[in-house]
């Protein structure tokens, strides 16, 4: 109704405003796409440094602890001479500690790429089930000379994922590692459960539990607590951020209940492949 | 008669540790620290299998790889690859290039040997001879 | 070059950028304001030859501003410039309706602004 009774000029007027208003956004959609596209650059040249440090720190650690620990692993055979037994009990000591760097190494690497984002994950359907069983499988030598039951509770047959499942295995493999470190009575259960929109995993254990103090660090690099020192492995304190870091990469969650003295509960989600929709359901946190 | 490998690696020292534990397994040894040398030795020396590092500077132990693979002596000569990153992609890589197997350093001898076995046609069960 | 501008912007950063812009290109004497309120009081007191205000302000927005300025003044000096990091041709139609003199895009080099600050002072 307005327009009729503007004149001419006015009309006219309006028509030079919103041309001059085109030509304006059209400019700045040019300069703004060019500033996108030099970002971009940068933001790739980052990455290929990223990639470059990794590498190199890679091929510079490993090379000279391949040196070192065949050397003296190749003294403890005996191929380069007699020894004495109080030097081979030495030589022990150091392959170990040249085992335990070389472990150290290998997890700083695994959290430099799951950071940097250059983690390769080989995602497809995996049955979680199935997966827990085989872990379970491994540990039960350990288990059973540590007198420690493992259970497992798996209340459906199958619990298919879209998972890389070396990844799912090595933070099985953390988490029972774990169990087992700190528990010296009673049991450890793992269980997986198909729910409908992930698939979730517990890994139980009766063991001395975690402070509240601490509970909140639990996920943080190189912590270890109550570390007691005897026989096995030494771990390096990356375990959990590694395991956290290839939960979150599958978009899932992954969080720690316990109370002390009593006992220790490790939950992580896994998305489901949604043949439907073809997407990635991603879980909820628990209030 | 026993089976001549030979170790390309620019580092002297990773040579001389890998040379020793292979020594020490019955197998004669040839070493070189540099590509051109190392194709050099294999045509000489005809290795019947040669152990090659992934990254040396100078074009690098892929180079090496695709040298020996063009040329008459050395083609089919079984060529294990030592990596100190063992990638999923490199693996694929190297296995597609048409090398024989890889190892990532370090290594565990064990690991080494049953490769090298492998890679020589040898039974891994039968120990060398003496 | 013995221009005043005053630049109004509630993002520290994009202040800095902004200024550093524009020190480069031989504009020294900057001012500068973090809201709507502070930005049209300052160029009441401080009367700059250009005033170079964001589009989103807390609690307010740069349309606002140049009106406000346009009724303190007479419709020619300060020169205004809208600047925005969302471009939207409805947008640059309304700062032309203010009473902008002109409106362009915010980006790291400052490329697009300079052109225009160069153009009107």
């Amino acid at each position: 109704m307005e327009e009729k009774d503007k004149t001419k000029e006015e009309l006219l007027e309006e028509l030079e405003i919103q041309k001059w208003g085109l030509t304006k956004t059209n400019e700045a959609i040019k300069v703004l796409y060019k500033e996108l596209e030099k970002k971009n650059k940068e933001l790739k040249k980052l990455d290929d440094l990223k990639s470059e440090f990794i590498n190199t720190i890679s091929h510079e650690l490993r090379t000279p602890l391949t040196t070192i620990r065949e050397v003296v692993s190749q003294v403890l055979e005996g191929i380069l001479g007699q020894t004495t037994p109080e030097q081979r009990e030495f030589l022990s000591i150091c392959l170990q500690d040249v085992d335990r760097l070389k472990r150290i190494i290998d997890n700083l690497l695994d959290i430099s790429k799951l950071e940097a984002g250059k983690a390769e994950l080989k995602r497809e359907e995996v049955d979680i089930v199935n997966l827990a069983k085989g872990v379970i499988a491994t540990f039960s030598p350990k288990a059973k000379s540590m007198n420690l039951e493992i259970r497992g509770d798996f209340p459906s047959e199958k619990a298919i994922a879209y998972a890389d499942k070396d990844s799912v295995i090595q933070v099985f493999t953390n988490l029972l590692g774990n169990a087992l470190k700190f528990c010296d009575k009673g049991y450890i259960q793992i269980s997986v459960m198909d729910k409908p929109e992930h698939i979730e995993c517990c890994v139980y254990d009766t063991g001395r539990g975690i402070s509240e103090d601490d509970l909140p660090k639990v996920f943080s690099k190189f912590q270890q607590f109550n570390r007691v020192e005897g026989p096995g492995e030494k771990g390096t304190g990356l375990g959990l951020s590694i395991s956290k870091s290839i939960i979150e990469l599958h978009n899932g969650k992954i969080w720690v209940e316990s109370k002390l003295k009593e006992w220790t509960k490790f939950t992580f989600t896994l998305p489901k492949y949604n043949p439907k929709s073809g997407t990635l359901t991603s879980p909820e946190l628990p209030g | 008669m026993p089976k001549k490998i030979l170790v390309v690696d620019d580092e002297l020292n990773v040579l001389k540790v890998i040379a020793s534990r292979l020594k020490a397994n019955n197998y004669d040894v040839v070493t070189a620290s540099d590509g051109i040398y190392a194709v050099k030795k294999a045509i000489e020396e005809k290795p019947d299998l040669i152990i090659l590092d992934i990254k040396m500077p100078a074009g690098g132990g892929v180079s090496v790889f695709e040298n020996l693979k063009l040329l008459d002596g050395t083609m089919t000569t079984p060529i294990i690859f030592i990596t100190a990153y063992p990638t999923e992609e490199i693996k694929r890589k190297v296995l597609e290039m048409g090398a024989e197997d890889f190892v990532a350093k370090p290594f565990n001898p064990d690991e080494l040997l049953a490769k090298v076995k492998k890679a020589l046609g040898e039974n891994i069960e039968e120990k060398p001879s003496s | 070059m013995g221009k005043k501008i005053l630049v109004i912007d509630d993002n520290e950063v994009d202040l800095i950028i902004v200024k550093r812009c524009l020190n480069q290109a031989g504009y020294n004497e900057i001012i500068t304001a973090e809201d709507a309120t502070e930005g049209v009081r300052k160029a009441r007191e401080e009367k700059p030859d250009l005033v170079i205000s964001d589009t989103l302000l807390p609690g307010s927005n740069g349309f606002e501003v140049c009106s406000q300025i346009r009724e303190i003044y007479d419709q020619v000096t300060p020169k205004i410039i809208i600047m925005t990091g969302a471009i939207d041709a409805v947008d640059a139609v309304k700062a032309r309706k203010v009473g902008a003199d002109d409106y362009c895009a915010k980006t790291s080099d400052c490329v697009s602004l300079l052109e225009a600050v160069k153009k009107l002072i």
